[in-house]
This record gives structure tokens, C-alpha cells and sequence, in this order.
């Protein structure tokens, strides 16, 4: 077997699940409009600029050094922040038995097009690490905003679930899909899609 | 020369998505691109020369669409690599282990590889593809083969 047809071979197992069908592209081009609108009006306040993960301990490369609080799996983490020289941040902490690293870096844009470098916090909630979805041994899904966890096993229809949280008026939107046995999901200040068809939960210190 | 949108999406929606996945290693994102992609065309008033040079257009517009997401603020938990492999059923384990391989591999080699092996575009038309120099290319494809070689040993020939 040549390369090519060994390359044809690994890679044809994959398909979209988009239908051939105009009126599907149409209707999700619809929703998709409303995201890239509700995505550009955010890139006004944050631009990731970029983002790695390893599970290893972070390089002693100096900087600034300072500690904020993540929230790993709804369990308060301390977290070490060193500021790079290019202003990203990477951050350090410990995940159960594993250390972990993850360096990214923001910039807010104002009309002007002026950038401001994000704080920490910022680009921490940018880059997940106040947020996740899993699924317990028992079955159930559960997501977790900060100290929040949130039983959203029945929330699922047809492998997607939407949840808009509300705490005190402010609004934060998960649209988590199953694949698989992952749950890739967005976040976002802005509902992304059909508004009408998030679950509403109300959440309360 | 125009296709009827449709037609067009049964016969190239599943190359879009696979150089959107390339690219974004995401397959939700993946899926976005494809529809981005087709409404793009459909919106579109541009009277192509062939079906290849439509297909070289809808490839351009995925591959930009991708880079564009990977900036955007929208951010997404993805499934893993090893996740998305588990859903996938590869004829040969070597297919699986060349797949798991090539994505593993730094974004500007990936995409001129699946240019090349997939969608068998030569050196001087994934440059007019990507906008970059055919000695660029000819660069990143002889490095990109050869981390395959040392990594796959005898599953990767001395082909090309």
C-alpha cells in the first residue's frame, strides 16, 4: 500500500453530520450569524491570543508571580501565576494527583481598536479553568461553574443540552454537546443560538 | 460554471469538514465550518471555471474560516484527540495510528500533508491554496514525511 492510500485510509473514516440540505444550512446559518454577531461584539472586550495545556510542572522562567483562585471541578483550587514577558500568563496547579500548566494571553479591544492586556482572572475564565462538564461513574452529567454544580443529566435532548445560569441577574450560556464519551461545550455572555430553547437555572451563593 | 449548492454539499461536505478538522481538531467546530462554508458559496455570485476550481474555493474558504475560529473569543472544551479517535472505525490499526500521527503533528505540516495525500493537490497548487511559496511548501512536506517516517518506521514508505 502506498502512502497516499495509506493516508486515504486514515483519514476517510471521518464525516460531518451536516445534512445536504439547503434549508439546514440555511436554518443553522441563521443561528450562526447570531453567534459570529454575539462572538464580534465580544472580541471587542476579549481576544485570546493563544492557549497551550500540558499536564507537567510549569518552567521556573521568572516573571511576576502572583496567586489566584481557579475552580476545578466546583473544588476551589490555588493556582500560580507567573506574567510572561509577551504579558500571557501561565498557570499552575494541581488537579487531583496531577500538576498542571496551561499558558494563554488575552488582549481587550476598545472601539478604537486600542489592546489592554487582560488580567489573570480574565483570561483564566477565557481559557475554562472556572468551568467543566463530566460524567460520574454513576451515570449522571454534571456541570460546574465556579462553586456551582449542577445535576444537567436530564437536561440532554438529542445529545445537546443548553443551560443559561443566573446569578443575580447576570447571565452566563453553556451549550454542551455529547460525542462520544466527551462533552465539548461553549461558554459564553451571550446566548449562542435560539435563546428560547435554554434551560433556565437560577443559582444562588 | 455553477453547481447547484446541494449537489455540491453530497459530493464535498465530508473533504470540508475533514480540512476543517485538520485544522481545528475539534469536530463540532469541524461541522460549523462546513455550513459556513456552502452558505459562503451559496451566498456567492462567483462564476468558477470548473468543478476542480470550485473545489480548490471551497477548500480556501474552509481553511480560512478554521484559522479565523481558532481566534475567536467564542471558547469551546473540545473532545480529545483519543475521545474523537474512540468514535472513529479505522479499517487497519495502522490507519488509526497514521491518523492519531498526522493530527499530532504542528498545524503547518498537517495541512499541506492532507492537501497532498487527500486531496492530491500537487507542490504548485496547495501553494496557490495557501498563499505561500511553492519552495515552502516543498520545505514543510519533506519535513512533515519525515517525522511520519521516524515515527511510523516501515508503516511509512520511502514513497512519496
Amino acid at each position: 500500500m502506498t502512502n497516499r492510500e495509506l493516508y486515504k485510509q486514515a483519514f476517510s473514516p471521518l464525516h460531518t453530520s451536516v445534512k445536504s440540505s439547503l434549508n439546514t444550512v440555511r436554518e443553522d446559518n441563521t443561528k450562526k450569524v447570531f453567534k459570529m454577531k454575539s462572538g464580534l461584539a465580544a472580541c471587542i472586550v476579549l481576544f485570546l491570543l493563544f492557549s497551550s495545556m500540558a499536564s507537567a510542572y510549569a518552567a521556573d522562567v521568572g516573571g511576576i508571580r502572583e496567586t489566584i483562585h481557579l475552580w476545578i471541578y466546583g473544588k476551589e483550587v490555588d493556582a500560580t501565576v507567573i506574567v510572561n514577558e509577551d504579558n500571557s500568563y501561565t498557570f499552575s496547579y494541581r488537579d487531583g494527583e496531577e500538576e498542571k500548566s496551561i499558558t494563554a494571553g488575552g488582549v481587550s479591544l476598545d472601539e478604537d481598536g486600542e489592546g489592554t492586556a487582560l488580567s489573570a482572572e480574565e483570561v483564566a475564565w477565557g481559557s475554562g479553568l472556572y468551568d467543566d462538564v463530566v460524567e460520574k461513574e454513576d451515570g449522571t452529567i454534571w456541570l460546574y461553574y465556579y462553586s456551582y454544580e449542577i445535576d444537567i443529566t436530564d437536561l440532554f435532548e438529542d445529545n445537546v443540552c443548553k443551560v443559561e445560569l443566573n446569578e443575580d441577574g447576570e447571565k452566563i450560556f453553556f451549550d454542551i454537546s455529547k460525542e462520544g464519551h466527551g462533552f465539548p461545550y461553549g461558554i459564553s455572555q451571550k446566548p449562542q443560538g435560539l435563546m428560547k430553547n435554554y434551560n433556565i437555572v437560577n443559582i444562588k451563593e | 460554471m455553477r453547481i447547484e449548492t446541494e449537489l455540491l454539499m453530497n459530493r464535498y461536505k465530508d473533504h470540508v469538514f475533514r480540512i476543517a478538522y485538520n485544522i481545528c481538531k475539534n469536530p463540532a467546530d469541524a461541522d460549523d465550518i462546513v455550513q459556513e462554508t456552502f452558505m459562503k458559496y451559496h451566498m456567492s455570485k462567483i462564476e468558477f471555471e470548473s468543478e476542480e476550481h470550485i473545489k480548490a474555493w471551497l477548500i480556501r474558504v474552509a481553511i480560512n474560516q478554521s484559522k479565523d475560529l481558532l481566534r475567536s473569543f467564542w471558547h469551546r472544551k473540545s473532545l480529545s484527540l483519543n475521545e474523537y479517535r474512540e468514535t472513529l472505525s479505522f479499517e487497519t490499526e495502522t490507519a488509526g495510528n497514521v491518523f492519531e500521527q498526522v493530527m499530532a503533528l504542528s498545524p503547518k505540516y498537517r495541512i499541506i500533508l492532507h492537501l497532498f495525500y487527500y486531496e492530491d493537490y500537487n507542490v504548485k497548487e496547495i501553494s496557490k491554496i495557501l498563499e505561500i511559496t511553492e519552495s515552502n511548501v516543498k520545505v514543510r512536506l519533506s519535513r512533515g514525511r519525515k517525522i511520519l517516517k521516524n515515527i511510523l518506521k516501515e508503516d511509512w514508505k520511502d514513497d512519496e
